[in-house]
């Protein structure tokens, strides 16, 4: 008489064991599953919790499925389903059976062949039934039903959370589609690998950022901090690009084909070219060995363009070769390779489609938190930036005009030139008047002076007008019912009158702003953070700030 | 010793026979029969107690003839001497004339000794029976006699007139493996016995076993096994006896001065073995314990002041006990 027929009679109650241990398992969890869930709601209903409906949904999830993977330990032991077993009838035959396994007396076989033959006698399905734990059930759905009550309970905290929930999937899509820009961009053999390594450096950061955002506020910020280190980039490249060019103007053999290039005109470039090659043939050694260097120099600035760089340098040396066919050729290559980028191709279209998202992602944000100044300000940004990437060469030593605009009081002055005179405009700009100023400046930097704010804004031409929304709603302001208030009277004209402080500050001196930046910064942060101010308004601080980083 | 299932069964059927035959003089005490008869299958001595008139005396003269065992009574009195019980040596003329002392030996050479009203003889008297229980030898003067086996002493004992008594001592008291209180019968029972006694001419009652057989079945009974657990539950009931055992139970330690001696632990054991086998079962269960942990620790352990005063019994005390273990 072996033990292992013993063993096999206890199969079925083991399995019994196992199941029952299961099902308690799992009506264990689906109990936690509800405390847990309703606590969650609960708590729902005070502070903003994101979705809440997934988060039950998964830890009900979750839970069950822990359940189920401890259930697979929970099988008893051989040793516990003995003494199971001696415990529903078998008076401790199996425990003795199983303590004398090695013992051969005619006692001990005696006992085992008793044991086996009670073990077969056994039902252990009266014994010991599939327990339904009902009490448990039940509990886990009066939790359940008061978890679902509590959901349809409608506080603030749940509108709010509503907004985060969908701002968060706009910065889910952003996250998507900066990745999708990503990755072409990286396909693109045009960009160095040098200047790839930055970019992808700065679109990580830009990610990880916006994969930790919690809320519109973190977004937002990474959002905006993408943006002007994106345009930072951008900004360089362009930068050395219109250095290049304006050597390239300085250069009296270059200089018509120069102009021709920053206008863009693709007929006008094509005759410069080869005005460009005739004139190149008809000049002396020295002026081709300038016109070489120009390039040689350019091709080392210009490195992160790996093969506008290796042109010039080819170019430096077809110029030097006295090779006519070459320089032909090279120049030839040269020209298509500026009509390439003039059209947008390669890095920069690929930070300009990033900037895009992000812009995207951000108006879309802005209207998810429900304000229209954040709104129309991201509408606005993008708009600038879709026109500062239209064309490269527009870009470049593009004429443009400006008209600074100021009626905030009756006595109006005016603020022209420089686009830090347009920041500078904000902060004067006093009373009736209009401006005009003429400089050299790249829209974007334009752009930018206009980010740099005050009520002195640039008016842009024609073409880089968008639809922009209304920027201000009074009736948006604390609704129809309960009007805003100003402080200041209204005058016989109906127009409103304030008091403005407008004299040096008395017994002060003049700080550098870097001096007070942190600190102002600091205190802005704060108090957007503190303030019940519309997420909208806060963007516009941010990008204030971000800006002058 | 090859031990087969038939030597097993009959066994059982020896027991199931006794308890038959002595059914036939002793109406309901079923439980008490089966106790005795384990406790006289373990070898061991019992203590009956019980008021007058419930068959004690009765129920030891039955077993004895049934069990074809050599019976002989003491009528323990104040005036009883130990030679009375044990013998003493006497001089004895020889054919030749001389004289010499010649060993004449007591009730207590015999097979079943009921020691009746045990209490009644003084602890000198009490005494001269320890080393008959406990060795199954007797000594006088400088000879040790052996007493015939098997040997059994069932004394009996009255709780209610305990003026001009001798309580037990508790070595005397350790060395009884139980301790059995005798129920009052039933109306039923009383009105059977009624019946028996005076209508009826009693039955003749027929041997069914002889006392080899009682050792032979002691042989086989003390091959049962005990699982490790069982054993273990018996050792820690004995040390919750003690109050300051790591075991100790709350009311243990409230109410019990001096507790159980291993022997107490050995008469659970022992007599459980007997009990599991007449269960037909081949191993000692939980249920085997609790069954004879009463007869064997009751007159064990001993309460203290509180505990008389509160009126707890040994008994009470043996089911929290088993009960605390049990939880």
């Amino acid at each position: 008489m072996d033990m292992k027929s013993i063993y096999n009679g206890l199969k079925p109650l083991r399995r019994r064991i196992h199941l029952n241990n299961t099902i308690m398992c799992i009506s264990y969890s689906f109990i936690a599953g509800g405390i847990v869930s309703l606590i969650s709601s609960i708590v729902a209903l005070f502070i903003p919790v994101t979705f809440l409906t997934k988060r039950v949904i998964m830890i009900y999830a979750v839970l069950l499925l822990c359940s189920f993977v401890v259930s697979i330990f929970l099988k008893p032991g051989m040793t516990k389903t003995i003494v199971l077993a001696d415990s529903l009838g078998l008076k401790e035959r199996l425990t003795t059976s199983f303590e004398l396994k090695e013992d051969s007396t005619s006692m001990s076989v005696l006992q085992r062949k008793d044991t086996l033959e009670v073990l077969s006698n056994t039902d252990f399905k009266s014994l010991y039934p599939i327990k339904v734990p009902y009490n448990k059930i039940i509990t886990g759905t009066i939790l359940l039903i008061m978890t679902l009550f509590v959901f349809i309970i409608p506080t603030q905290a749940k509108e709010r959370a509503l907004i985060e929930q969908e701002v968060l999937n706009e910065a889910k899509a952003a996250i998507k589609m900066i990745e999708e820009e990503k990755k072409a961009l990286n396909s693109d053999e045009k960009v160095s690998k040098e200047r790839l390594e930055e970019i992808n450096a700065t679109i990580d950061n830009l990610l990880s950022q916006l994969k930790s955002a919690k809320n519109e506020e973190d977004a937002l910020k990474a959002l905006s901090k993408a943006k002007n280190e994106l345009e930072e980039l951008k900004k360089d490249s362009s930068d050395k690009l219109q250095r290049f060019n304006e050597k390239l103007m300085e250069n009296q053999l270059f200089q018509d084909a120069a102009k021709a290039i920053d206008e863009g005109d693709n007929e006008k470039i094509e005759r410069e070219f080869k005005e460009l090659l005739e004139k190149i043939k008809e000049s002396s050694k020295e002026e081709l060995e300038n016109l070489g260097q120009l390039f040689d120099e350019g091709a080392k600035e210009l490195s992160e363009h790996k093969e506008l760089a290796e042109l010039l340098d080819e170019l430096s040396h077809s110029l030097n070769s006295d090779d006519s066919d070459r320089i032909e050729m090279n120049l030839s290559q040269f020209k298509d390779m500026l009509a390439n980028m003039s059209d947008g191709a390669g890095e920069e279209e690929a930070l300009a489609q990033i900037a895009q998202s992000i812009n995207n992602a951000r108006q879309s944000i802005s209207q998810k938190s429900s304000h229209p100044f954040s709104f129309s300000q991201a509408n606005q940004e993008n708009s600038s930036t879709l026109a500062s990437n239209e064309n490269l060469n527009n870009n470049i030593n593009s004429q443009n005009q400006e008209n600074n605009s100021n009626q905030n009081g009756n006595n109006g002055q005016q603020s022209s030139g420089s686009p830090e005179d347009n920041g500078q405009g904000g902060q004067d700009g006093q009373g009736q008047g209009s401006g005009e100023g003429q400089g050299s400046q790249s829209i974007s930097i334009s752009s930018q002076g206009s980010n740099g704010g005050g009520v002195g804004a640039s008016i842009p031409k024609e073409s880089e007008v968008r639809d922009y929304e209304e920027i201000f709603v009074p009736t948006r302001i604390g609704g129809e019912s309960d009007p805003s208030q100003v402080i200041g009277t209204v005058n016989e004209t109906g127009q409103s009158q304030w008091a403005e402080v407008n004299h040096p500050v008395l017994g002060g001196n003049v700080v550098p702003y870097n001096q007070v930046f942190g600190e102002y910064k600091e205190e802005a942060m704060s108090g957007i953070r503190d303030a019940p101010i519309p997420p909208g308004m806060k963007d516009i601080v941010r990008d204030y700030f971000s800006t002058l980083e | 010793m090859d031990i087969n299932e038939s030597k097993v069964k009959s066994i059982i059927d020896t027991v199931t026979k006794i308890e038959k035959e002595v059914s036939k003089h002793m109406i309901g005490q079923k439980d008490l029969i089966r106790q005795v008869l384990i406790s006289i299958l373990a070898g061991g001595n019992v203590l009956l107690e019980g008021v007058p008139g419930l068959g004690k005396t009765r129920l030891v003269k039955t077993l004895g003839k049934v069990m074809e065992l050599q019976f002989k009574r003491i009528q323990f009195t104040p005036d009883l001497m130990p030679a009375d019980i044990s013998g003493t040596n006497i001089i004895t003329k020889s054919k030749d004339g001389s004289g010499a002392f010649s060993f004449q030996e007591g009730p207590i050479f015999s097979n079943i000794v009921l020691a009746d009203e045990i209490n009644r003889a003084t602890p000198k008297t009490q005494s001269a029976l320890l080393e008959a229980m406990q060795e199954k030898t007797v000594t006088v003067g400088n000879t040790t006699y052996s007493l015939p086996e098997p040997f059994f002493v069932l004394a009996t004992q009255n709780p209610l007139e305990m003026e001009g008594t001798y309580p037990l001592p508790e070595a005397q008291l350790d060395r009884f493996l139980f301790k059995l209180n005798v129920p009052f019968p039933s109306l039923e029972e009383i009105m059977n016995i009624v019946s028996l006694t005076t209508e009826k001419e009693e039955e003749t009652l027929n041997a069914v076993t002889k006392g080899e057989d009682i050792l032979s079945i002691r042989n086989i009974t003390s091959k049962v096994p005990v699982a490790k657990a069982v054993l273990e539950f018996a050792s820690k009931l004995v040390l919750a006896t003690h109050p300051d055992s790591q075991f100790a139970t709350s009311s243990s330690k409230k109410y019990i001065r001096y507790g159980s001696s291993p022997r107490g632990a050995q008469a659970i054991i022992s007599t459980a073995k007997i009990r599991a086998l007449l269960e037909g079962r081949y191993n000692v269960a939980f249920e085997d314990i609790k069954y004879v942990a009463y007869p064997a620790l009751r007159h064990r352990f001993f309460l203290n002041f509180d505990g008389l005063s509160e009126g707890i019994t040994t008994d009470k005390m043996i089911d929290d006990i088993i009960k605390e273990l049990e939880s």
